[in-house]
């Protein structure tokens, strides 16, 4: 049964802040209605969602006042397993949710959890999994999966659990556009009395439609509490850090020398599977900004760790011409962070290339500046907080002075804010030509790519399918995942 | 070689994935007994053959194998070498002299030998080491996380304890993966990209201990979300819950399960006898 959700008055504050996450936030939203909840980054979105969701104290010390009323009860204050029947919370990234190891396993956990007869378990497993469309994967393991089908998987863990609430925190912000597209018609694939849902997300335009109500938060208050109706005007708020694209494009500069060559190059990590690769030949030159677009495991990655020299390919040629040194990021910044400080972690790759003192803590001082890290430079890189985290990994490969700088996914998980200022800054490096000189990045962000490249390269199955300005480039894509959602969805 | 990509392609033939984990623990345990009961060396290492049997059902890549061999070897070699030379029994006839006896400056140093009887005593506490291995190694690698908590709890393991540790032995792989994708990250800031790259042992070291503290934050952080996620889910280590699919034993796996508790009676009973 969807549940009327009320809030009054609620603050919420950590140890660790100074001004409080959430500020006498007040609403009310009615019995299965979708309420589209936005703010920039540290606006309380999340917290919001988790106090909703009764999970704050039991993760973290925070100090919450006022009053939460779903259904007749405060989730807080209701035993776990009944907790979770009541609210369901699918967040970001899959892979801090999924709690087992096999798609049928992942379902049940929750269902276990409710104490639920195993026939009935089995029956839920089954509903749950046609409802998202992954019928088909009962059996497989949750690694076999891709990033938007384990997505899925998540949603339909909480869906057998039939709560009364579904709150979504960012939800499509790690899936490529034909990956949200199969969640967004999952969502859409609810039956009629389904849950109420919140969800937190900065790509407002895939819910546009489908949300009735519109919540704003700033710096914890909430500012904003719209009907369906008034959406243009939010809308323009929060992507103005976007609008700055003719900033950009104005610094476009002309191609210049080739930096590299790629001829037929092929890969495969196994011999017996097909190519992960296949026949990809592009050049790169001095002052370009290449986007590299494609589905999860079309092989934007792997074409991005071959450039970087991390596999060899089965054949084909890699050619760097002149002295053209490669720079990585990968999309995951706690994998790349290994030093005590900020500072230490910029001062590192020159370190190691043997510069002077001198010319070390210029570049430091450079990339904390650009970066906005001066400020954190004394702090240990694992305690920041992710944005900050991966601006630490991009300014770390930064100071290597790269010519080829490669980003993996670099905008993944970022709000408009926080992207905008780390392309800006890359772009307008490449702009003022370099280092680097040269900028290749993958995203699944076509808004992105159009405003932050000024070629786009589309891979589809390890094949380049468009190699060509943002728009042209882009509308091949799109028709790639026409393609590849209705042949997912059958005849 | 990365491990992680290599556990991932480790394939348990489906009948070895299938066979109830209650019964799988019990042989595990089987195998520990022996351990104790056992003390010559001959019958350990048979002990080691038979602990080894499950995983002639598990196909590893070849490397991987090899790997896991060597590992073995290592650790027989390396406690048979050290228990040979330094055991400190008064019983103890040199089995052959590496440096004899000598006098210098007016001091007497009695050389260095390696001794029969340390290096069966060697033999004997890495044969034992080796055996639980195998056959906690074929337990972890055909059951799943889920399987193993579910037989745990049925044997009685407090719900949370056997949570943790099913847990823990998910996050293997997971922690392999990150520590490979960590040493990547270095070699890129380092410069030395590629394969084949060549390194001083000891600088080697110190590179890979310098990725601990990184390792161990992110396995804390992953936890930490591990923690949220299971809560969110309902799970409360304190409530009862049941399982999916609920374990059922065969008709064979019961017999199986009998013979083994019947091996163990007989086992005490004539430990007891005797003395």
């Amino acid at each position: 049964m969807p549940a009327t959700i009320e809030c009054r008055r609620l603050r919420c504050s950590f140890p660790t802040g100074d001004a409080p996450a959430l500020n006498d936030v007040t609403f009310s939203l009615p019995p299965g209605s979708v309420t589209l909840l936005i703010g920039q980054s540290g606006a309380g979105k999340s917290t919001l969602l988790h106090a909703l969701a009764g999970l704050l104290a039991d993760n973290v010390q925070s100090l919450r006042q006022g009053e939460i009323d779903i259904a007749s009860h405060d989730p807080q204050r209701l035993p776990a397993a009944r907790r979770a029947a009541l609210v369901g919370l699918v967040q970001q990234s899959p892979d801090t949710q999924i709690c087992t190891t096999t798609v049928e396993s992942e379902v049940a956990f929750g269902l276990e959890n409710l104490a639920i007869e195993s026939s009935e378990i089995d029956r839920r497993i089954d509903e749950a999994l046609r409802l998202v469309g992954l019928q088909e994967l009962r059996q497989r393991y949750v690694t076999q999966l891709s990033g938007g089908q384990r997505q899925r998987l998540v949603l339909a863990a909480v869906l057998a659990m039939r709560p009364d609430i579904l709150l979504l925190d960012e939800p499509l912000s790690q899936l490529d556009p034909g990956a949200a597209a199969q969640f967004l018609a999952a969502i859409d694939n609810l039956p009629e009395g389904g849950p109420t849902i919140v969800v937190a997300e900065h790509r407002t335009v895939a819910w546009r439609e489908r949300a009735d109500q519109l919540l704003v938060l700033k710096e914890g208050r909430l500012t904003a509490n719209l009907p369906r109706d008034d959406y243009a005007a939010w809308d323009a708020e929060l992507w103005q850090l976007r609008a700055q694209d003719s900033s950009v494009r104005s610094k476009q500069t002309a191609p210049g020398a080739s930096l590299v060559e790629v001829d037929r190059l092929t890969f495969t990590f196994d011999r017996r599977r097909s190519a992960v690769l296949n026949d990809v030949s592009f050049r790169a030159h001095a002052g370009e900004r290449i986007a590299l677009l494609g589905a999860n495991g079309s092989g934007k990655s792997t074409l991005l760790a071959i450039l970087a020299g991390l596999h060899e390919p089965q054949s084909g040629t890699l050619k760097f011409l002149g002295a053209a040194a490669v720079g990585l990021v990968r999309q995951n910044p706690d994998t790349q962070l290994f030093c005590r400080t900020v500072r230490d972690e910029l001062a590192f790759a020159p370190r190691h290339a043997g510069c002077s003192r001198d010319e070390i803590g210029e570049r430091v001082r450079d990339a904390a500046e650009r970066f906005e890290l001066t400020r954190l430079l004394a702090r240990s890189p694992l305690l920041l907080s992710q944005g900050e985290r991966l601006r630490v990994a991009v300014a770390a490969t930064f100071t290597m002075r790269a010519s080829i700088l490669l980003l993996d996914e670099p905008t993944t998980g970022q709000d408009p804010r926080h992207e905008a200022q780390l392309m800006h800054t890359l772009t307008d490096a490449v702009a003022t030509g370099g280092p680097p000189q040269t900028l290749i990045f993958s995203t699944h962000d076509l808004q992105v790519a159009r405003l932050y490249s000024d070629r786009v390269i589309v891979l589809d199955e390890g094949r380049i399918i468009a190699d060509s300005a943002p728009e042209p480039a882009i509308e091949a894509f799109e028709a790639c995942l026409r393609g590849m959602v209705a042949r997912e969805r059958g005849p | 070689m990365n491990w992680s990509h290599a556990l991932r392609q480790v394939e348990p033939r489906p009948w070895l994935v299938r066979v109830d984990p209650r019964l799988k623990l019990l042989w595990v345990a089987t195998i520990s007994i022996g351990c104790i009961w056992f003390d010559s060396v001959a019958m350990l290492a048979a002990l080691c053959l038979v602990a080894a049997c499950p995983l002639f059902a598990i196909r590893f890549p070849w490397r991987a194998a090899a790997a896991y061999a060597f590992l073995v070897l290592l650790v027989i070699w390396s406690t048979v070498s050290s228990q040979g030379l330094f055991y400190f029994d008064t019983s103890r006839p040199p089995l052959f002299t590496i440096v004899p006896a000598f006098t210098w400056l007016g001091r007497n140093y009695s050389g260095l030998h390696f001794y029969t009887e340390g290096a069966r005593y060697g033999a004997g506490q890495s044969l034992r080491f080796v055996a639980n291995l195998l056959a906690g190694s074929s337990v972890a690698l055909s059951t799943s996380p889920e399987r193993l908590m579910a037989a745990l709890v049925r044997l009685r393991i407090p719900t949370p304890l056997s949570y943790m540790g099913t847990a823990a032995l998910r996050s293997i792989p997971l922690a392999l993966e990150e520590w490979a994708a960590l040493r990547q990250a270095y070699q890129l800031r380092t410069g030395r990209r590629g394969v084949g790259r060549f390194q001083l042992p000891r600088i080697r070291l110190l590179e890979e201990l310098r990725l601990l503290e990184p390792l161990l934050a992110n396995t804390l952080r992953r936890a930490s979300a591990l923690a949220f996620a299971v809560q969110a889910r309902g799970f409360d280590p304190r409530q009862p819950r049941t399982h999916f699919p609920p374990l059922r034993m065969r008709a064979w796996e019961k017999v199986a399960c009998a013979l083994l508790v019947g091996l163990w009676i007989a086992a005490l009973t004539f430990s007891l006898a005797k003395s």
